[in-house]
């Protein structure tokens, strides 16, 4: 279709339809969130276009302008990138679907044009960080995502978001500079920026020159933990996820800390090559710094008297699982990382959508007064219980398989101690999420009697939840479809 | 022109001593905006270590004729530093307007004391 | 081997870098951020790449000491 791969119109429609924004709200276009819904179907489908053709075709390059990748730029379309893309594209189409009516209206109206802005510009960098192959255009779509994030979380001024987001904008500056001097670094060793080039020429030169060589990854781990919130890196996180809007914390928690994931998997697996993270024990640094992650996380989380900082906790400790399995760098470790990537985004956003219904619709923002909610709002708390359930991972749900196979992981690595930690934290996951559940239900002093709300909601609320929690059910089911293809990254990764 | 003597390095040395000040500023200082200057510094300092990457001494300008072998700079780093002051300016203008929004609504820039605000609101 | 005049801007780079960070009052020290950026602006046209030298002057030592002087102004002046 017009000669390029359908994954390079993803970049190009986005940013097409981020700046008509603008020019359709001086129209006074009123239609904003059909708009986008249009917009972010089409991406969906492309992305869709591209892992079925990769499916059947293999790894595909693009070059730009038609330069060679040793002076040009060029976007991979390979196994990893294209699952990214769709899991990126997908998360954004049900949260766009997702946000109607009261909502909607958290956001004041005559900023809604620029919102859609900003979100169209940060799908567009997120999409073209993940497809990337060139190490200064990361850094480029880097700056454009972190750029964005900070002004969805400030797209309302109160006390709250006015300080989470001059907070989240120092740190994030502070890493974007660590991971620019890294890639000053990698350049002044190799001569090259393409991945692919710099990662074969350093495998050798950096047995030759290891002082620069770790201080590369040194600074490029440092900036990379410090976006993807790595303890003890994460305390941009709670306030953030807190004072933003419930579709601006959606898309953060979902998509934004795993697109930064994976380019940290790509940067350490292609670039750096595995052998000298784990020589220099950096790698044993961060499987330390996980297990802490993981235990910490769920204790902050067990004291807090607000959800949606205490699912902001739970998000570190997750971010803590997902580091676990790409440190321990065996095949079934990174399986079980990819999977929890993908696992996380889909459990998380599901419970950001629900907690956001029953605190627009009922005002209620701290847990005790989720007490009878699940009277009120039956369905929702529904999908509330099975995504918290799969949180901790239960089987028959997806978040057991991924935490399953970081734990083989584990053991394949030889270090039983994270085994332990794995099967604590599920414990302390079930303190904090569990009492939610049983008092939602059964709490509260009013009549015992549902009172079903999709009349309240409407259709096009409850169509993404429900989408949202057959993935997750489908995916505990099934899990042979996605392990396996995860299986031919791993290889392709790790060989 | 006048030489003198030191170790050939020195542009990296330089940049990075001028980075870890520039840190020291954003570390150090409860004053926003000085934390801001701070930031600026950092990211100067990382230009200068590009710009110095592609400088080759006795080298000329990259002017090249069809033909002639005459040593000249590698262009590509400072190519790529015009993005990274631009992005560099983008920050630092974002970050100044929310500070302002933040003089607004706490009444003071100083790390410290917004902290005793939020702390006091808390209870 | 170095060249003399580009080690005393690189010597003069550092002492305005730490007077900055020293003194209190912040006009001044935006006034020194703007030396900072004129001195490095002089030191990439001496390493032989003019435009960055001249996007650096006009951004850093123009657009930057621009908005800093509106911030102070609608902050305070003094750091505590």
């Amino acid at each position: 279709m017009l000669g390029v791969h359908p994954g390079v119109l993803v970049v190009l429609v986005l940013l097409i339809s981020a700046f008509i924004s603008p020019v359709l709200d001086q129209f006074k276009f009123k239609r904003f969130s059909i708009f986008a819904i249009g917009v972010s179907g089409i991406v969906f489908a492309l992305s869709i276009i591209t892992i079925l053709r990769v499916n059947s075709l293999g790894v595909e390059y693009y070059h730009f302008g038609g330069w060679t990748p040793d002076k040009g730029i060029e976007f991979i379309f390979g196994e990893l990138e294209a699952l990214m893309l769709l899991l990126v594209s997908g998360m954004f189409f049900v949260v766009y679907i997702y946000n109607q009516k009261k909502i909607r209206a958290e956001i004041s109206k005559h900023l809604r044009g620029w919102y859609f802005t900003l979100a169209f510009m940060l799908q567009a960098s997120l999409s073209g960080l993940i497809l990337t192959n060139d190490l200064f255009n990361m850094f480029v779509f880097i700056e454009i995502s972190a750029l964005t994030t900070v002004a969805l979380i400030s797209i309302n001024e109160n006390r709250d978001t006015v300080f989470a987001s001059i907070k989240y904008l120092f740190l994030t500056a502070v890493g974007s500079s660590s991971v620019l001097f890294s890639i000053g670094l990698i350049y002044l060793l190799t001569g090259y920026l393409n991945m692919d080039l710099a990662g074969m020429e350093l495998i050798e030169l950096a047995g030759m020159y290891p002082a620069a060589s770790s201080m590369a990854m040194l600074f490029m781990f440092f900036g990379l933990a410090m976006k993807s919130a790595l303890f003890p890196l994460h305390i941009w996180l709670p306030d953030a996820y807190y004072s933003a809007p419930t579709i601006s914390t959606a898309i953060m928690a979902g998509i934004v800390g795993k697109a930064y994931i994976v380019v940290f998997i790509k940067v350490f697996y292609k670039v750096l090559s595995i052998n000298f993270f784990e020589q220099t024990n950096l790698a044993n640094i961060t499987v330390i710094m996980a297990g802490i992650a993981i235990i910490f996380g769920s204790l902050f989380a067990i004291g807090q008297t607000k959800i949606k900082r205490m699912l902001a906790y739970s998000s570190v400790a997750q971010i803590g699982y997902i580091f676990l399995g790409i440190a321990l760098a065996t095949e079934s470790g990174l399986t079980g990382g990819i999977l929890h990537i993908i696992n996380h985004s889909i459990i998380k956003t599901l419970l950001f959508l629900t907690v956001g219904v029953i605190i627009i619709y009922t005002g209620a923002e701290n847990i005790i007064d989720f007490q009878g909610a699940g009277r009120k709002y039956p369905f929702t708390m529904i999908l509330f219980s099975l995504s918290a359930l799969a949180m901790v991972g239960i089987p028959p749900l997806n978040g057991f398989m991924s935490k399953w196979t970081i734990a083989m992981g584990t053991l394949e690595a030889e270090k039983p101690l994270y085994l332990v930690i794995i099967i604590l934290s599920s414990l302390l996951n079930g303190v904090y999420y569990l009492p939610i559940i049983i008092q939602s239900f059964f709490g509260g002093d009013e009549e015992l009697g549902y009172n079903w709300e999709f009349k309240r909601l409407g259709f096009k609320i409850i169509l993404p939840l429900i989408t949202l929690a057959a993935l997750i059910l489908l995916i505990g089911i099934f899990p042979s479809y996605p392990i396996n293809y995860i299986n031919r990254i791993v290889f392709s990764l790790i060989s | 022109m006048i030489d003198i003597v030191v170790h050939p390095n020195i542009y990296y040395f330089a940049s990075i001593v001028l980075f870890l000040i520039g840190f020291y500023i954003l570390l150090t200082h409860p004053n926003l905006i000085k934390k801001v200057i701070g930031l600026n510094v950092m990211d100067s300092a990382i230009f200068f270590f590009f710009v110095a990457v592609g400088f080759v001494s006795d080298g000329g300008s990259p002017i090249v004729e069809a033909g002639s072998e005459a040593l000249t700079v590698n262009p590509v780093p400072s190519g790529l530093m015009l993005t990274g002051i631009v992005v560099s300016v983008s920050v630092t203008a974002f970050a100044l307007a929310i500070i302002i929004k933040v003089y607004q609504h706490y009444g003071t820039i100083n790390v410290e004391e917004i902290y005793v605000v939020r702390s006091e609101r808390e209870c | 081997m170095i060249n003399l005049f580009h080690f005393v801007l690189i010597l003069t780079l550092i002492v305005v870098v730490i007077s900055v960070a020293k003194i209190k009052d912040l006009l001044s020290a935006v006034i020194l951020f703007a030396v900072y950026n004129l001195i490095m602006s002089l030191l990439w046209q001496q390493m032989r790449a003019p435009d960055v030298a001249i996007t650096e002057a006009a951004l850093g030592a123009g657009v930057t000491t621009v908005l800093l002087v509106a911030a102070i102004s609608k902050t305070g002046r003094l750091e505590k």
